[in-house]
């Protein structure tokens, strides 16, 4: 493993490449995602890349969710969404994984979120949370650039809601129980959202 | 499968532009695309992006897989607004939609095709080092273009190793593709995990790559290869791009 830099908040190449690496395997699972169905407004019935970056969040903290901006910023014009609005659907999509990020380390759930029931519910919190804020933040976008109308957005904010929530709430914590163990002996976990201290020590 | 790679380094004037200049050419036209709300308007911003397009000799074969997204989340956005909207007279004398609902969604169906189609224009006119280049006058942090600039160097390997993972499973009888909705949804978890745990096992070679080079070191100044410099044609797009955001900002044709 490459040696890790003690600045803290300093991205070291550690920090680089996992942003980069989050990134692109957003973008993957965008495009790849674009062919489920679509809602009017424009809205990912399932929103595939959110099963990963909600565990992103978890491991690598605010480096994982960096991959959420990157990556929608890639995959925009693949979804029909171009720079320019994808800009701000980057900018978006951080929300919710900065929620259950800072959720899971302000509330010690273990990363590993199946292993016992309040894990779970707290982990699951958190996403239908962060998954609403970002739902309605996300529309006003839409509305804000005339790509919707006022009384599509009521409907519209849900599916993007229920897009998000059945990715993450239901599929995330496989990927979290299944590869968890693997970054814990990688010693890619940060212990903190914003720092860059790594280490095999995780919390909860 | 997918490309990012649409770059072809051709000899035409805007292939010439230094990559500062093809960014803001390109964001403007996004801009101010968002900007107006005139059907007229859009439809000159969108007969320019065309005649880019022509001027840059970009085969429609490249675009294709941008248009086709566009049409599609158009299609949406149009059907978003003509169900939604009650404002205006119905369009078929006492029922359907609104003449207010129609503007809107052409409208809006427009602007989705004009950003997407200079999406293209940019990533056909400007090679990843350009865009780097371009990024870093446009004053981005260095680390941020890097980071950039990596992940799009990492998509096709990533979607190949995707792409094999399916293959493979599809090899020993899985159907990815059948089923409903649900049932592909759920089985999508099956490629997932395998790309997550074979991409991050790159961390370790690509950051010691990185560190072999002294990169991001504290009070070093980056050099680079290439030298940057901004023709007269250049500032004249640059200075252009700015008057016509500025101009489109006040008037809001």
């Amino acid at each position: 493993m490459a040696e890790e830099r003690p600045q803290r908040g300093r991205a070291g190449a550690i920090q680089i490449v996992i942003v980069a690496l989050s990134s692109a395997i957003y973008a993957v699972l965008g495009i790849a995602g674009a062919t489920f169905t679509v809602a009017p407004g424009g809205i990912v019935i399932f929103y595939l890349p959110a099963i990963f970056i909600y565990p992103a969040a978890i491991w690598f903290g605010a480096w994982g969710v960096l991959g959420a901006f990157f990556g929608t910023l890639l995959f925009s014009p693949f979804f029909g969404y171009g720079f320019a609005l994808g800009l701000s659907f980057a900018v978006v999509d951080m929300i919710s994984p900065t929620t259950v990020g800072l959720a899971q380390r302000a509330l010690r759930v273990n990363p590993a979120v199946v292993t016992t029931r309040r894990d779970f519910i707290l982990f699951a919190v958190a996403v239908i949370v962060g998954a609403a804020i970002e739902a309605v933040i996300g529309n006003g976008v839409l509305l804000v650039f005339g790509l919707t109308s006022v009384g599509g957005l009521p409907f519209s904010t849900f599916v993007w809601w229920t897009g998000e929530v059945t990715a993450g709430v239901i599929l995330s914590p496989i990927l979290l129980r299944v590869l968890t163990p693997q970054f814990k002996r990688m010693g890619l976990f940060h212990q903190s959202f914003f720092g860059t201290q790594r280490g095999a020590r995780i919390i909860g | 499968m997918f490309t990012y790679a649409i770059y072809q380094p051709l000899k035409t004037p805007l292939h010439g532009l230094n990559p500062a200049a093809k960014l803001a050419l390109t964001l403007t036209v996004m801009i101010v695309m968002l900007v107006t709300s005139r059907l007229l308007v859009g439809l000159g911003i969108l007969a320019a992006v065309v005649a880019l397009l022509t001027a840059a000799r970009a085969p429609l074969g490249r675009i294709f897989p941008f248009v086709r997204a566009a049409l599609a989340l158009s299609v949406i956005f149009a059907i978003s607004w003509l169900v939604f909207t009650h404002d205006g007279r119905p369009v078929f004398g006492s029922w359907g939609p609104t003449d207010h609902a129609v503007t809107a969604a052409a409208v809006a169906g427009l602007r989705v095709l004009v950003m997407v189609l200079a999406s293209a224009l940019l990533l056909f006119i400007t090679s990843e080092t350009e865009l780097l280049q371009g990024l870093r006058r446009l004053r981005v942090p260095y680390v941020a273009c890097f980071t950039l600039m990596l992940s799009l160097r990492l998509l096709p390997s990533l979607t190949e190793d995707l792409a094999v993972i399916r293959q493979a499973q599809m090899c020993r009888g899985f159907e990815l593709q059948r089923g409903s909705f649900i049932e592909r949804a759920r089985r999508s978890i099956t490629g997932i995990v395998p790309l997550v745990a074979i991409a991050f096992r790159r961390v370790d070679t690509l950051a010691r790559a990185l560190e072999s080079r002294a990169f991001n070191l504290r009070g070093m100044h980056r050099t680079t290869y290439r030298e940057d410099v901004l023709r007269v044609i250049d500032r004249v797009v640059l200075a252009g791009s700015v008057l016509i955001i500025a101009a489109f900002v006040i008037v809001r044709p």
